[in-house]
């Protein structure tokens, strides 16, 4: 009973489509954050199906995926902060409502 | 069907008494519980104090660097097992690529403990 | 133990600057406040030459690490071109950061993480490697530009920066995911093979390349990816605004090379196209809208957008090999000598927070700090595309190939672009030297470093403009390994 390549590669998509448009409409910073991170999600199941079930299945999908895991945390780790240090001189996450520098 | 397929089967079956269970409950409570709302019913909490302002007040952000370099070392550990596996074929070189991965690490971890982030004042 | 130093030492830049890195972090942790801040910005250039003149001498070409690692006369190049960044950028900042009470440590620290993974990007041989080496190389970048963080306008610039830069990281890591599920492979070399097998045909190439074109994109500031880059750019503290606006971009063109040229070469022919087109939207944009500003560091960030559109069209013309990606080295040594240099020149008046001078608090600049003038004069003029400078020569070295790949309409909107560049560039010339300072003006401060560190690098835009023979012949070399 394996699941097909196919399968695996359309919930990817959908993911990604999903954090895409969620970047794009939502306007709270943490939520676009999150949606980032759905993105990332995404490629990484992309790659772990690629690499076991792909037309040349290949172990460094599964690898490069600890590697994603591992940027992502840190980029979690420094845009929240960005986003607390932001918060803490204007209580606004809202990113519509930074705009400080026009032109 | 082989048996990791079976274990599925289980999960799949705790899962489905879960929320057949819940919302048998809830379904109970509807029909069976006296509804009577009244002004003080209807307050976040019942006979309890009243929530002013907005949720977006000040909160200590010192739990958010403690949370911040947990979750940054937390997921460095990802690197050590690989490596943990692989022990007996790395040998010492391993042993040395990964003290050194650990050392940069712990630079980090020194830096913010003599800045103060560590402390709880 | 012979055996590890064996292995290690094809890495040895990288190795240098992380232990710098590391060292900035604990002596700063360890000393006290004034003896640290006297003794960083030493360490801190001490490590980048030991890593720029000893790389060379240490690091033998070859390939190390699996394969996951090529040392060759291009990444021999990118790392030069990174590690002169990186030690001007150290030495114009002390006496701002000074003066802002940013945490000179963490600059430092970040700068040099920066630059590991600018390297790594020049170093990569796989997607693996080129991702690690772009995250580490702007993560940093994203708390370079919020390190003034009592600032509304540092705040927004590392929001906004971190934002997009984050999407668009995503992005490139889909678009890797099925690069690798088309090749079974994170070499480029393989991703190569599969490509000019299968061509264009396949629905899955198509989407990959548009993910990885338009995540490159971001990281070079292209129009239409470009949107972050002027608040980004005007937000960012001053030297942290120099370093950002010329090392990733310097590294997103190595990427592209790396990626596009090596792994997606032979598509070149189809997405040329795309990126000269491309490269003629993101010139004009970014000088229109430059004409219209009256903030120099905004202004500034503007021109370094239609500069992104002069070397994407270099890319675009690879289809004239060797010289096209020497033209792009070239411009992209040229342009980070000479930008990292006009942002620094805005650090001699001393404004309130980080926003930079008005055309009209330049006024007079000349007489009032008569070598910082001269300086941001050359550096203007080399922006410009005017001879004898650097960015002459740069320009000079693009046209040629663009117009033997053909691309004849680009190389006239590239002529047209560098002349309606010169309105404003010359515009700030015109305001230092023949205006007279009047009302109010925010005072100069001109520390020693600061000054040796613009005289030095003003003095290369010359003479590199004039003598550019030796660095053109490098770059040539360093082009071999992509485009042979």
């Amino acid at each position: 009973m394996a699941v097909p390549l196919g399968a695996f590669i359309a919930v990817s998509a959908v993911l990604f489509s999903i954090g895409i448009a969620g970047v794009l409409v939502r306007r709270n910073a943490v939520v676009i954050l999150m949606c980032v991170e759905l993105m990332l999600n995404a490629a990484n199941l992309a790659l772990v199906a690629f690499s076991r079930r792909g037309g040349f299945p290949d172990e460094r999908g599964s690898v490069f995926v600890v590697f994603v895991f591992v940027v992502a945390a840190s980029e979690v780790a420094v845009g929240l902060a960005i986003v607390l240090s932001a918060y803490r001189n204007r209580p606004t996450v809202d990113v519509d409502e930074i705009h400080a520098m026009k032109g | 069907m082989p048996d990791y397929n079976l274990s599925y089967v289980y999960v799949l079956a705790f899962f489905g008494a879960g929320v057949g269970i819940v919302a048998m409950m809830m379904m109970m409570s509807r029909m069976l519980a006296p509804r009577n709302p009244t002004r003080e019913k209807l307050t976040a909490y019942e006979s309890g104090e009243e929530p002013i302002g907005q949720a977006w007040g000040r909160y200590p952000t010192h739990f958010y660097v403690f949370a911040l370099i947990f979750v940054v070392f937390d997921v460095e550990v990802i690197f050590l097992f690989p490596w943990a596996v692989l022990l007996r074929e790395l040998g010492w070189r391993g042993v040395i690529e990964i003290a050194l991965f650990l050392a940069i690490l712990v630079v980090g971890l020194y830096y913010a403990w003599r800045k103060r982030a560590l402390s709880w004042y | 133990m012979n055996e590890l130093l064996q292995t290690i030492s094809p890495l040895f830049p990288e190795l240098v600057v992380a232990v710098t890195a590391s060292a900035v972090i604990v002596v700063d942790a360890s000393l006290p406040r004034e003896r640290a801040s006297a003794a960083l910005p030493v360490l801190t250039v001490v490590g980048l030459l030991v890593a720029l003149v000893g790389g060379p001498a240490v690091s033998a070409q070859g390939t190390y690490f699996g394969g996951y690692v090529r040392v060759d006369e291009f990444a021999v190049f990118f790392r030069t071109v990174f590690l002169l960044l990186a030690i001007f950028a150290t030495m114009v900042a002390p006496a701002y950061l000074d003066r802002k009470r940013v945490p000179a440590a963490e600059y430092y620290a970040t700068v040099l993480f920066s630059t590991i993974g600018a390297m790594t990007i020049a170093l990569s041989t796989d997607l693996i490697t080129l991702f690690v080496g772009l995250e580490l190389m702007t993560i940093p970048v994203y708390v370079l530009a919020g390190m003034q963080r009592h600032d509304r306008f540092s705040n927004e610039a590392a929001l906004k920066y971190f934002l997009l830069g984050a999407f668009s990281s995503a992005l490139l890591v889909y678009g890797f995911a099925w690069l690798f599920g088309l090749s079974g492979s994170t070499r480029y070399a393989d991703i190569a093979r599969t490509v000019a097998s299968t061509g264009m045909s396949d629905a899955a190439t198509i989407v990959a390349l548009g993910l990885v074109t338009a995540g490159l994109g971001f990281k070079a500031a292209a129009v239409p990816f470009h949107q972050w880059t002027p608040d980004a750019y005007e937000g960012a503290p001053t030297p942290a605004t120099a370093f950002m606006s010329v090392a990733p971009k310097a590294a997103a063109f190595a990427a592209i090379l790396r990626v596009l040229v090596s792994g997606m070469g032979p598509l070149a022919a189809d997405w040329a196209t795309v990126f000269a087109l491309l490269a003629a939207v993101t010139m004009s944009v970014g000088n229109v809208v430059a004409l219209v500003q009256t903030n120099t560091k905004r202004m500034l960030a503007y021109s370094s957008i239609a500069h992104t559109g002069y070397v994407l069209a270099a890319v675009a013309a690879t289809g004239a090999g060797a010289p096209a990606g020497a033209a792009v080295l070239f411009y992209v040594f040229a342009y980070g000598l000479m930008n990292l240099g006009a942002f620094a020149c805005l650090l001699y008046l001393d404004i309130e927070g980080t926003r930079g001078a008005t055309l009209d608090e330049l006024d007079g600049f000349a007489r009032r700090e008569p070598l910082g003038a001269l300086a941001f004069a050359v550096f203007l003029v080399s922006l410009t595309g005017i001879p004898p400078t650097i960015g002459f020569v740069a320009k000079f070295f693009v046209i040629q190939p663009v117009l033997d790949a053909g691309f004849t309409w680009l190389a006239v909107v590239l002529a047209f672009n560098a002349v309606l560049a010169a309105f404003y560039y010359l515009r700030v010339v015109v305001h230092m030297y023949m205006y007279e300072p009047e009302g109010a003006l925010p005072p100069v401060v001109s520390p020693r470093l600061l000054s040796f560190s613009l005289a030095l690098s003003a003095a290369a835009v010359v003479v590199l403009g004039i003598l550019p023979d030796s660095l053109y012949a490098w770059a040539l070399a360093a082009a071999g390994p992509i485009l042979p």
